[in-house]
């Protein structure tokens, strides 16, 4: 029984959300644990695509790779929380049945696609490592499908591709072949971390329009970890904004565009797409300040100090998520008259 | 640099400083090379050989030639601390001697080398072309040929001493000095404060020399140590064929002597091995560190 | 591919006329020709007919004139006459070179294979006992001059335990019999080996961790992991290949090195190599026989360069765009 079938077994796949996070929490190990992650929770159904947005140090690809059990076991670990796939509760999963839900059930694709692939090694056999280890297939049949498979990212020219090496392709190509290799599993969800941020915006579109086909055709979960935020409004259904290692605001993707509820939001939203973004350190010229670092997160709300509507009662309470419209925010004063004057 | 200054504008010389690079805090790898512990037993270790080499004339005024006693005397049965040799010479004389030999052959060597490489790798990659490609392949053929068969066919062409051995071994180690002096020329010199030197007339020598060579030095310092260590080892190794300076007392030269009756006096050649082991591993011990201490993001891996 | 190959093949042909050119320079800093050599051994000889030797064997001719004809002599295989051996030094050397090549051959496979693990093994328990206890024993084979390594061997596992002979390459009027004599070479080469392995046992171990500590921390070893391959897996099919690129650079350089380390060892084990020819022809001051020796190993190791570089383009796809 593969993977996929036994998800389908268990529970009703059209209702329930093929992966669930409920209050993840990822800590540092050493003497002083430093949280790096904290109640982080979000649902992710078939055929949808989730954005986790937010600047650098966030937390987001720490939640990705938490996901698939990536994290480096002696320095970071997962304290809290559950994580379940397909029904399965993943969060302490055996290294062993880890092993099969990665490149399987789930796969990942990463920010650079050249450092991301072995430059000694030929396209093909990437992909093809993939099939004999998730599908059992080797020699022809391997072949014939890994051609598919790059086919289905639209690579022309597939069965030539198949013996390049990595240096050779170009940048789009590259992340084209990084995406079949993580589809050679046929896995359901499908984490992308920051998949367009080392390509140009051509070809960054183009990637997101292949996800986007993908998750149409085949019905891919798709967890999107981006800052890109044209991207995020190009293929989006929902969208999660993290900062500081926390959500401060999830929702519908039209709904967030429209009507940014957390002033963190808001400045995220407001901050004009310029260079630096698509270089890998955006900076939010419009929100004054960076992001704390987990050592020295302030008291109450992490925000606080550089959010113009903060008050007394933002420096002594968290703010708990709440639901507000469709949405669901954590600000005592989204959706009151000092965010909007504010802003 | 206050010749340099005389031709230039004040402005230019305030462009010149701006571009310079920054110097680094005085003594800051020094300090991290002695906040090691492979940097101080390294240090400790080189300091004692050194200390043998300067004690040799005070403790042995009679040179390690001398006969004290009956030969094959072993260490601690007799009046002698490390035994006596086949002819009944003083063993820790010997070593106290022959750290004199080894610490000469391994800096002097190590220094011509240094001078060599650095001339030949500098003048490389700083003008490139045709220059560069004669200079390289001179530096491909010396490393070509077996290093220490190198070494042993020119000292014996030249006959055995001290100067031809430093000399053999110079010839054969500058290579790997002109390789790395090369790279590093290579980026040195499309940096801002070389341009600027040449925008302002300086002459080529002059760049190479003041600031060329003084930007490009770290990782040629780092294997400094390194050279030394081998060319210590490399006269051990002639002196142990018989090919060692005849009018100086070297550890290898005593090993060469112990080495026809090493089934029953072993300690004759095992004790000279000894002091070398330990001076090649004094020498790696401290060269480690100040790799350490020059690329300190290696560390923390 | 082709281009950096043939780029390559130009610079070794420029290279080995480098070093005959530099060994005619090293032959005539010898004081004395070949007709002086000639004469001490005849006994008297009169001053015509050493004039008209000279004039045989071209050495009255001007310095460039000769040096062009040595080269030529050397590129069709003449290296000269060893008057010691009645033979032709090409010949001479020919003979013993087998033994060298099992010496070294051997010794780089031990040392590669021994030395990679130990790195590899160090790398994966990095900053743990097992590391440290691995660096300290590297550290010490390390500073162990080979020499030294070859004596202490000899004197431990030939001399004190007689676990195995103390030299030469086989032993005198032995069993016949391709297994048994195929075992009795292999006896007496266990510590000629060992002794020239072990200093490069440290310099693969050293580069084999470092090389794998770096290579652990790239993209592709997490692309790998994500794929769902085992540890093992990602170590043996992803991250080694890369991490033995510096390896097998290093290998290069170690055949090159010995070619020089053998005649340390082989002079100590009494092995009939190259190493020990070199040896004998430096005492007995057969100055063309050393040359002869140095040009045909330095031969040897252009090619083993070239066969290296091939190796590294096949290894690695990306070196025709470092060029």
């Amino acid at each position: 029984m593969t993977p996929s079938t036994r998800i389908c077994a268990s529970g009703d796949p059209m209702t329930a959300p093929l992966l669930s996070v409920e209050g993840l929490r990822i800590e540092t190990t050493g003497r002083k644990p430093a949280a790096l992650i904290e109640d982080v929770s979000f649902t992710l159904a078939r055929g949808e695509t989730l954005a986790l947005v937010g600047e650098s140090g966030a937390g987001k690809s720490l939640s990705a790779m938490a996901l698939l059990g990536l994290l480096p076991a002696d320095a970071i670990r997962v304290t809290g929380g559950r994580i379940v796939l397909g029904g399965e509760d993943i969060t302490h999963a055996a290294p062993r049945r880890l092993r099969q839900i990665r490149g399987g059930a789930a796969a990942m694709i990463f920010q650079d696609p050249l450092s991301c692939l072995n430059p000694v090694l030929t396209v093909g056999r990437q992909i093809m490592e993939s099939l004999k280890l998730h599908k059992g297939l080797t020699g022809a049949a391997a072949r014939a499908r890994a051609i598919e498979l790059l086919e289905l990212v639209r690579i022309p020219e597939a069965a030539k591709r198949l013996d390049e090496y990595p240096h050779r392709l170009s940048g789009g190509m590259r992340q084209r072949v990084m995406i079949a290799i993580a589809l050679a599993g046929e896995p359901g969800l499908l984490l992308a971390d920051e998949p367009t941020t080392a390509l140009d915006v051509t070809i960054s579109a183009q990637i997101m329009t292949l996800l986007d086909q993908l998750r149409a055709d085949i019905g891919l979960a798709i967890l999107l970890i981006t800052h890109d935020l044209p991207a995020v409004r190009m293929i989006a259904d929902r969208v999660a904004v993290m900062y500081s290692g926390r959500i401060v605001e999830t929702g519908g993707a039209d709904a967030i565009f429209a009507a940014p509820a957390h002033p963190y939001t808001r400045g995220l939203l407001s901050a004009r797409p310029q260079g630096a973004m698509a270089a890998g350190a955006p900076r939010l010229t419009e929100i004054p300040g960076t992001v704390p670092q987990p050592s020295d997160r302030p008291s109450g709300c992490a925000f606080r100090p550089r959010c113009p509507a903060a008050t007394a009662l933002c420096a002594a309470e968290r703010p708990a998520v709440r639901p507000l419209g469709d949405g669901r925010v954590a600000c005592h004063h989204a959706g009151t008259a000092i965010i909007q004057g504010a802003a | 640099m206050t010749a340099i200054d005389t031709t230039l504008s004040a402005t230019d010389a305030a462009a010149l400083a701006e571009a310079l690079p920054p110097r680094p805090p005085r003594f800051a790898t020094t300090r991290r090379v002695l906040g090691s512990p492979k940097g101080v037993i390294g240090l400790l270790l080189m300091l004692g050989i050194a200390a043998m080499a300067a004690l040799a004339p005070i403790l042995f005024p009679l040179g390690p030639w001398a006969m004290v006693g009956r030969p094959y005397i072993w260490p601690g049965a007799g009046t002698t601390l490390m035994g006596t040799d086949v002819l009944g010479r003083d063993m820790t004389a010997a070593m106290f001697w022959g750290a004199q030999i080894s610490l000469l052959v391994g800096l002097v060597s190590a220094a011509v080398s240094l001078v060599l490489g650095i001339a030949v790798g500098s003048v490389a990659g700083y003008f490139g072309g045709g220059t560069d490609a004669v200079l390289m392949r001179l530096t491909d053929a010396v490393q070509t040929v077996p290093a220490f068969l190198f070494t042993i066919v020119i000292v014996a062409v030249v006959s055995p001493s001290i100067t031809s051995i430093v000399l053999a071994i110079s010839l054969v180690s500058w290579p790997a000095v002109a390789r790395l002096m090369r790279a590093e020329v290579l980026s040195v010199r499309k940096r801002e404060f070389v341009q600027s030197c040449k925008v302002i007339g300086m002459s080529d020598a002059r760049i190479i020399l003041t600031q060329v060579i003084p930007n490009s030095l770290s990782p040629v310092i780092v294997i400094a140590s390194v050279l030394v260590a081998s060319a210590i080892i490399t006269e051990a190794g002639l002196a142990f064929l018989g090919l060692g300076d005849p009018n100086v007392m070297s550890w290898g030269t005593m090993i060469n002597l112990g080495r026809p009756s090493i089934r029953t006096t072993w300690y004759i050649a095992l004790i000279p091995g000894g002091f070398v082991i330990l001076t090649v591993l004094a020498l790696n011990l401290l060269g480690d560190a100040i790799n350490d201490a020059f690329n300190p993001h290696l560390r923390k891996r | 591919m082709g281009h950096y190959l043939r780029r390559r093949l130009l610079q070794s042909v420029v290279v080995i006329l480098v070093i005959i050119m530099g060994n005619f320079i090293l032959l005539n800093s010898v004081p004395g020709d070949l007709v002086d050599v000639m004469a001490g051994r005849g006994g008297d000889m009169d001053a015509e007919l050493m004039a008209s030797l000279r004039e045989r064997f071209g050495l009255d001719q001007p310095l460039p004139v000769r040096m062009i004809d040595y080269v030529g002599n050397v590129l069709t295989g003449d290296l000269g006459y060893s008057w010691p051996h009645s033979q032709p030094v090409l010949d001479v050397v020919l003979q013993r070179l087998p033994a060298t090549t099992l010496l070294v051959v051997l010794s780089v496979m031990v040392s590669v294979l021994v030395g990679t693990v130990t790195g590899v093994l160090a790398a994966r328990h990095a900053h743990r006992a097992v590391d440290i206890v691995l660096s300290m024993i590297v550290l010490a084979f390390y500073a162990t001059p080979i020499f030294l390594t070859a004596l202490g061997m000899m004197l431990i596992f030939s001399v004190k335990l007689g676990w195995l002979p103390l030299a030469g390459l086989t032993t005198a009027g032995a069993q016949e019999g391709l297994f048994a004599t195929a075992l009795d070479m292999a006896e007496h080469l266990v510590l000629p080996v060992a002794s020239l392995s072990m200093f490069y046992i440290a310099i693969y171990a050293r580069l084999a961790r470092a090389s794998m500590l770096q290579v652990m921390t790239q993209d592709y070893v997490r692309t790998a992991r994500a794929k769902g391959l085992s540890e093992v897996n990602v170590i043996l099919g992803h991250a080694l290949r890369n991490a033995m690129l510096p390896v097998v650079t290093m290998a290069g350089l170690q055949i090159t090195e010995l070619f020089g380390g053998a005649v340390l060892t082989e002079t100590i084990f009494g092995l009939p190599g190259v190493g020990r020819l070199a040896y004998d022809a430096v005492f007995s001051r057969n100055f063309p026989l050393m040359l002869g020796i140095l040009i045909v190993c330095s031969f040897i190791i252009v090619l083993v360069n070239l066969a290296v570089d091939l190796l590294y383009t096949r290894l690695d796809p990306r070196v025709e765009l470092d060029q």
